[in-house]
């Protein structure tokens, strides 16, 4: 079952299946590799409840759960 | 030859600069901290002009900055770049590598920070990727400089890439490559453009490229119906980039399990990222940077030069008065040139202090946690977190921080950036702050000091938050925002940064202030038809007469006041050196000077004189910069009006309320 990436919980971990989007935007998130099938990981929220902070492809991303909403992912653990 | 300088942020293409040409320019952590184009020749080869360009992530920009290095690139080729390439994790680089081919520019690999690579377990077959590009791949490790000779041996041997196929894609990818190819050709030839990057400007729906193409109707729409012809052509294009990166990388170089530099950040981002902690820590960082610049070690170097440049001084003194100089010039040089320009030298140990920790924050890869921890907060105000980083730089100089508005994704966010940033006391604002409270403080000074910081942060903040209410609503736009390994920065690099800026400042001291000191000092010795008169009959005191009757309703009315804040147009550290002129008070007793001479009767009068400076309108260097950053004359007078406007309530306001709470 896809989920929003913004739902997801730090700790977990899940596999990018669609990447949507205002086209702009859409095409950054696709050029800095969150590409359908890249694994990524949900480090942690910021103290204030967002943004949110990924690791994925060695490297740490922090992305607004507004954006992070155009991201729908596979969760692979809970 | 003319050689441009091409990575990703935090590759560390700036050291790699200050390694190449011994030009010492800053370098920073932070994603995208090289605001203007930097230039510098190569030391052994003069001949060879480096140019150091914006990082960017890719050739379809998403920021100003981006756009600039990138427009760089298309109008101005250089005869060879340079990519500078992270070989810790070097596949998101190779991505880039792959479009940067497309240019046919003659280019060269520099895989930095190897010594790291190589400490985390990653190995590297270097001719065979050499062998798969078809450039030149040189291991490199700027922050020690091994490397960086062979990096230059081998610019001196460059060839045009033979343009390869890097990837076919899946067959209806390889087609529509193609045949957008046959489509664009003619057009392209026209342009002088390079080829296999229009192509790939048609698939990514790159506008701003695709318009200098002069295009024919029938053209564009059979542009249009190839494009939907694949059903997502950017994601496919992107895809076919990134397995071609994977095919590169195969057998050249794996990535390790996990690398020490991760494991060391994750550790550190534990307490610095902590859900309730981190903030806090964030506000006892600025108060300790705060503390410790002008209370400890700036308030020790300050009082160790005081003592050397009073003796200097009055040798001068001495010295002039045995060889018997005329009294015109005995008295421009000693109360005006010694005065003024002494008097503001004396900071120097203090903002060199608050510079070396900005950079300390910066570098280290510490800004880029505080965007991310206060985004929220900041999007309130219609801004970012990324927008904390110009601010932050604010507390510096003014001038770069405008210029970083430029790696703010949005127009608006950057507006309302610029127009925050002179609320932002620069440190060329210390030496009067400085020397006002201690007149009038005495040991509260240093607190009376952060107040008045804190009061002209919160009114920058509220009147952002005004201005993107009523002035300037719609949303901010995204935030993307890599957050960098820690890394130290190296102790050369730090000093040669504080070496700059103390460079910088004594050019200033030297070159700005002496002039203006000179203007001052004639405008107050003469009138208008060049007889030596009282300074109060003088061309300058009919000129700020004027001014004062503005500043009259602050109780800041006396002429010399206003004589003083505008010479501070000129620079801000301007101000102390005419108030020293005008009071002809040396380097260490202007404050006693001024607290004595009546000019600010009460403590109002003075808050209300550091408020209205404080606030009042930049210097000429930051003005232009803002009005060019603005892009329209029209909007930077609006803008110019309204600081002045601001300042003078807000001072007008403490002063009224002051005197309701202090005189009794």
């Amino acid at each position: 079952m896809l989920r929003q990436l913004s739902a997801l919980l730090p700790g977990q971990f899940a596999v990018i299946r669609e990447v949507s989007g205002e086209p702009r935007l859409r095409r950054r998130l696709l050029e800095l590799g969150l590409l359908p099938g890249t694994v990524l990981t949900v480090r942690k929220r910021a103290p204030f409840g967002d943004p949110v902070q990924l690791r994925l492809r060695g490297f740490s991303l922090t992305l607004r759960a507004s954006d992070a909403g155009n991201i729908r992912v596979e969760v692979k653990n809970a | 030859m003319k050689v441009a300088l091409v990575g990703q942020p935090n590759c560390g293409k700036s050291t790699l600069f200050n390694r190449l040409t011994g030009a010492h320019q800053h370098v920073g952590n932070f994603p995208g901290v090289t605001v203007e184009q930097k230039r510098g020749r190569l030391r052994r080869h003069p001949d060879i002009e480096i140019v150091d360009l914006p990082g960017l992530y890719s050739l379809f920009p998403y920021s100003a900055e981006e756009a600039l290095a990138r427009d760089f690139l298309l109008d101005d080729p250089p005869d060879a770049v340079i990519q500078v390439l992270d070989a810790t994790y070097p596949e998101r680089h190779l991505y880039l590598t792959l479009q940067l081919l497309e240019f046919g520019i003659p280019m060269v690999l520099a895989l930095n920070m190897m010594d790291e690579a190589q400490a985390s377990g990653r190995t590297y077959d270097l001719s065979l990727l050499e062998e798969r590009l078809g450039v030149p791949v040189l291991p490199l490790c700027a922050s020690r400089g091994e490397g960086v000779e062979g990096l230059e041996e081998a610019l001196l041997s460059l060839h045009r890439p033979i343009p390869r196929a890097f990837f076919s894609g899946d067959t209806s990818l390889a087609f529509l490559l193609r045949e957008t190819g046959t489509l664009l050709s003619r057009a392209a030839e026209e342009a002088n453009l390079p080829f296999p990057y229009l192509v790939s400007c048609a698939i990514m729906g790159e506008e701003s490229v695709l318009h200098r193409l002069s295009l024919q109707k029938e053209e564009q729409a059979r542009l249009q119906s190839l494009l939907t012809g694949l059903e997502d052509p950017v994601l496919s294009l992107v895809q076919a980039r990134y397995d071609a990166v994977e095919r590169l990388c195969a057998g050249v170089t794996a990535s390790p399990e996990s690398s020490g530099q991760n494991a060391r950040t994750m550790r550190a981002d534990r307490l610095l990222t902590h859900r309730l902690l981190s903030v806090p820590l964030f506000f006892v960082v600025l108060f300790a940077v705060f503390f410790l610049t002008f209370r400890v070690f700036g308030a020790f170097l300050q009082s160790l030069l005081a003592l050397l440049l009073s003796a200097a001084s009055s040798w001068v003194r001495q010295t002039l008065e045995t060889i018997g100089t005329s009294e015109v010039l005995t008295l421009l040089l000693t109360d005006g040139i010694l005065a003024g320009v002494g008097g503001v030298l004396l900071f120097l140990p203090t903002i060199l202090v608050l510079f070396f920790f900005l950079s300390l924050l910066e570098d280290s890869g510490y800004l880029a946690r505080v965007a991310f921890l206060l985004d929220r907060p900041m999007r309130r105000l219609g801004l970012s977190g990324r927008a904390l980083v110009p601010i932050l730089l604010g507390f510096g100089c003014s001038v770069p921080a405008i210029m970083a508005t430029r790696t703010l994704s949005s127009r608006r966010e950057k507006t309302l950036a610029i127009l925050l940033l002179p609320f932002v006391a620069c440190s060329a604002k210390i030496p009067l702050l400085t020397l006002v409270c201690s007149a009038f403080f005495a040991k509260d000074a240093p607190f009376v000091l952060f107040a008045l910081y804190l009061f002209s942060v919160i009114t920058g903040l509220l009147s952002t938050a005004f201005l993107s209410k009523r002035v300037l609503p719609g949303g901010s736009g995204a935030f993307l925002l890599e957050l960098p390994p820690y890394r130290l920065p190296s102790p050369a690099t730090v000093l040669l940064h504080m070496w700059e800026k103390a460079k910088e400042f004594v050019k200033k001291a030297f070159t700005v202030l002496l002039l203006a000191t000179i203007a001052i000092w004639f405008l107050r010795s003469f009138d208008s038809s060049l007889h030596l008169v009282l300074q109060n009959e003088s061309l300058l005191a009919s000129i700020a007469k004027g001014f004062a009757l503005l500043l009259s309703p602050l109780g800041i009315g006396d002429w010399r006041l206003a004589a003083a804040l505008l010479s501070g147009l000129s620079a801000k550290e301007a101000v102390v050196s005419t108030l020293s002129v005008l009071f002809g008070a040396g380097e260490g007793d202007l404050a006693a000077v001024l607290k004595n001479s009546g000019v600010l009767p009460d403590i109002s009068a003075a808050l209300a004189f550091l408020v209205f400076f404080l606030l009042y309108l930049p210097c000429f260097a930051a003005l232009s910069t803002i009005s060019r950053e603005l892009g329209k004359k029209r909007y930077a007078l609006a803008a110019f009006a309204y600081q002045l406007a601001v300042a003078w309530l807000l001072a007008f306001a403490v002063y009224r309320v002051s005197m309701l709470f202090l005189i009794r």
